[in-house]
């Protein structure tokens, strides 16, 4: 979208319009060179404000992702993983900070501007796989389709098409989502993730709940897509699931560190006699 | 999101709790079905009382004029039809006279005779025939002796103590009855009202004769009394009323401070606004603490949906992240509690229909209705489409007014707050 349309060095906030939404660029900032990456973050923070007081959850998140890039997220619980994917899922918006998903400034949207911004350009790969039950596996792949008015019958083939692309067996289709294993939930789930063909799918410890056999099945899936050209941010800490990707960074109370930082970092706390998570 | 998709969300999502959905649409039912019962049956009430005023016709003028000092005769009775054609469609004399009748040994003392024209079925709405024909305009003209005769007469002329009402109607026609040394012939039998049986003693007889032959036979001279008016659609009728006295006084030379005591005119409207004056209170009273259940139902249907909203933030977290507006989330809720209401309506003016149906029988059976209905064969619970198409509207609004707050609060959930919800 944004990436397309080559906008020279202006002065001006430039307008760029994504799925019926008008939004301004980030100001200030070469949109030509932020627009090559689909996830461009700088100094993002997220404090959380609760009855027992703040919470600084992000603290100076810098980050970005080329298209295709299949990024892996490590960190030990509490450093904030969570609290980084909600607000690249545009599910969250940061204290302060930019984030700019394929050249759009998300801190200029309103709630159901981000909502249609989800439905057509985020795919979303949980944990706990969040099937609707008591429905069937082809409606669950559709549901993202039915927020976006999608017709019916095209519904149903790109439906079809995600999930052949995932790898499910045919006879699965009409079955109930409850009515299948975890490891083929997750596949579902993925193909979900990918039926609006979104510019990233984010994907929050998608191996949590899976045996390793099954979990690798899942990773496969990733790698595939990969492959095929889909930008995947993936959040673990898991290291073998690291190994996956194409690119590791690590997340370490609320900062983002390369592989040679967290090295260093680990090297120091592990002589201060603390364990690894 | 499209409607199917919305209401096939809906449907899932009841489907999944059939049990609890029923329960709770039971009180909506119960609220339901009572508004219906108590419509129904004071519907049923209303009816049999307008029947007896003349089946509803409210466009029926009748005309009492009786100023002994300036008589009227039929010459005044035809400018009257001449000069008032724009308010009356036609105009019919019914004049009265008491005699004797008899038919062989067997004698009606109190013969109600009636001297009337072709059209007075159409005017007065308690002569319906059962059997045979009223006499024609063309009998009225040529004067016959031809006599229209109701059931009671019947049974007293003709039948003995063991005869039923209604027994003898199709073997008298064409028989002949002696009214004042004539004969004349029976060309129709008309319905009694089934409490005139036990009123009417075995003198009785009601017979309606030609105007004409009435006139030169029965009551000459008899001055003309008693019109029946069939105002014209458009017109007002207590215009007509008045429009008619002021002509009477005009005509008869009559001073406005006296004609109010010559003629008397009365029309069915006023009494049938009366009787539904009276019937819409009545209701309004029932339907009103009906109405505290169905309160109480809707209550029931909030409570439910706000439960049914707890058990599924997951879903509203996972719904809104995948791409679910506001809107799409209100709206699927508030459809879910109209689909529930609006069931439970519809199960409710079924059953509240049966309730009255059994209900008025019991009614019916045990006398409890009492002076209300003089008929009781004839109560029918009665209910229009309108009055149902309004307590579905009304199953709807409570749907919305009570689903709202539930809807609104699975729209505004925080869609991360929502997912991380155990
Ligand atoms: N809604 C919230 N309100 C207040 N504090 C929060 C909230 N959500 C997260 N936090 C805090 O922010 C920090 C980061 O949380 P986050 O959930 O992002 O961690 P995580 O890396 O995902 O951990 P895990 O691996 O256990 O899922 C934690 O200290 C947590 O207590
Ligand atoms: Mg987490």
């Amino acid at each position: 979208m944004a990436q397309g349309i080559k906008t020279p060095p202006s002065p001006m906030p430039d307008s760029t319009v994504v799925n019926g939404v008008r939004a301004t660029l980030g100001a200030g900032t070469p949109a030509e060179k932020r627009g090559s990456y689909v996830i461009d973050i700088r100094n993002l923070h997220r404090i959380y404000e609760s009855e027992a007081g703040y919470t600084h959850a992000l603290k100076g998140i810098s980050l970005q992702v080329p298209r295709g890039e299949f990024l892996c997220i490590m960190g030990p619980s509490g450093s904030g993983k969570s609290t980084l994917m909600n607000i690249l899922g545009c599910l969250d918006t940061p204290t302060s900070g930019t984030y700019l998903l394929e050249g759009l400034d998300v801190s200029t949207l309103d709630d159901d501007e981000l909502t249609a911004l989800r439905a057509s350009r985020l795919g979303f790969v949980f944990q706990s796989f969040n099937l609707l039950p008591r429905t069937t596996v082809l409606r669950n792949v559709e549901l993202p389709l039915v927020y976006t008015n999608t017709a019916p019958k095209k519904r149903h083939e790109i439906a079809r098409k995600a999930l052949a692309s995932v790898g499910l067996p045919e006879q699965y289709y009409d079955h109930n989502s409850n009515e299948i294993s975890g490891g083929q939930m997750q596949r579902v789930a993925i193909a979900r993730a990918l039926v609006n063909d979104p510019a990233v799918i984010l994907a929050d410890e998608p191996t949590g709940n899976l045996d390793s056999a099954t979990g690798l099945m899942v990773l496969q899936t990733f790698r595939k897509l990969s492959e095929q050209g889909k930008t995947i941010v993936l959040i673990t800490h898991d290291e073998e699931v690291s190994t996956w990707a194409d690119r590791t960074m690590h997340i370490r109370d609320g900062k983002l560190l390369t592989d040679e930082e967290e090295r260093a970092a680990r090297a120091a706390s592990t002589s201060h006699g603390r364990g690894r998570t | 999101m499209r409607a199917t998709d919305l209401l096939r969300e809906s449907i899932v999502a009841l489907n999944a709790n059939r049990m609890r959905n029923l329960l709770t649409v039971l009180g909506v039912i119960i609220g339901i079905s009572s508004v219906i019962t108590m419509m129904a049956v004071i519907g049923g009430i209303r009816d049999c009382m307008m029947k007896e005023f003349g089946g509803g016709s409210d466009h029926i003028v009748n005309i009492s004029y009786f100023d002994e000092a300036h008589p009227a005769q039929m010459s005044d009775v035809e400018q009257l039809r001449k000069e008032m054609a724009s308010s009356y469609d036609y105009i019919v004399v019914a004049q009265e006279q008491s005699t004797e009748a008899s038919v062989g040994s067997k004698t009606c003392a109190g013969a109600n005779i009636c001297g009337t024209e072709a059209k007075c079925p159409e005017v007065k709405t308690d002569v319906k025939l059962s059997e045979g024909s009223f006499f024609t305009e063309e009998m009225v003209k040529n004067s016959e002796q031809v006599i229209v005769i109701d059931q009671i007469g019947v049974k007293n002329l003709f039948g003995d103590d063991k005869t039923a009402i209604g027994d003898l109607d199709s073997q008298v026609i064409g028989k002949s009855v002696t009214i004042g040394g004539a004969q004349y012939s029976i060309c129709g039998v008309v319905e009694c009202a089934p409490y005139m049986v036990a009123m009417a003693g075995d003198g009785y007889a009601e017979i309606y004769m030609p105007l004409t032959t009435f006139q030169q036979r029965i009551s000459p001279n008899q001055p003309i009394n008693s019109l029946y008016g069939m105002a014209s659609s458009e017109a007002d009728l207590n215009t007509i009323s008045l429009d008619t006295q002021q002509w009477l006084a005009r005509h008869f030379g009559i001073s406005d401070e006296n004609i109010g005591n010559s003629c008397y005119i009365n029309t069915n409207k006023e009494m049938i606004d009366q009787v539904n004056g009276f019937m819409a209170g009545f209701s309004a009273i029932m339907v009103s603490v009906a109405s505290i259940s169905l309160l109480v139902g809707g209550i029931g249907i909030m409570n439910m949906m706000l439960t049914n909203v707890t058990e599924r933030i997951r879903e509203i977290g996972l719904r809104k992240a995948l791409g679910a507006c506001y809107k799409d989330i209100t709206r699927q809720f508030l459809l879910e509690s109209v689909f529930l209401t609006l069931s439970g309506g519809i199960i409710g003016i079924v059953s509240g229909y049966l309730i009255a149906l059994a209900a008025s029988s019991v009614l019916v059976s045990t006398g409890a209705l009492g002076s209300m209905v003089s008929d009781p064969a004839e109560f029918k619970p009665a209910i229009d489409l309108a009055s149902m198409l309004v307590v579905a509207g009304v199953c709807v609004v409570i749907g919305v007014v009570f689903g709202y707050y539930p809807a609104r609060r699975a729209a505004r959930l925080d869609p991360v707050e929502a997912l991380r919800y155990q």
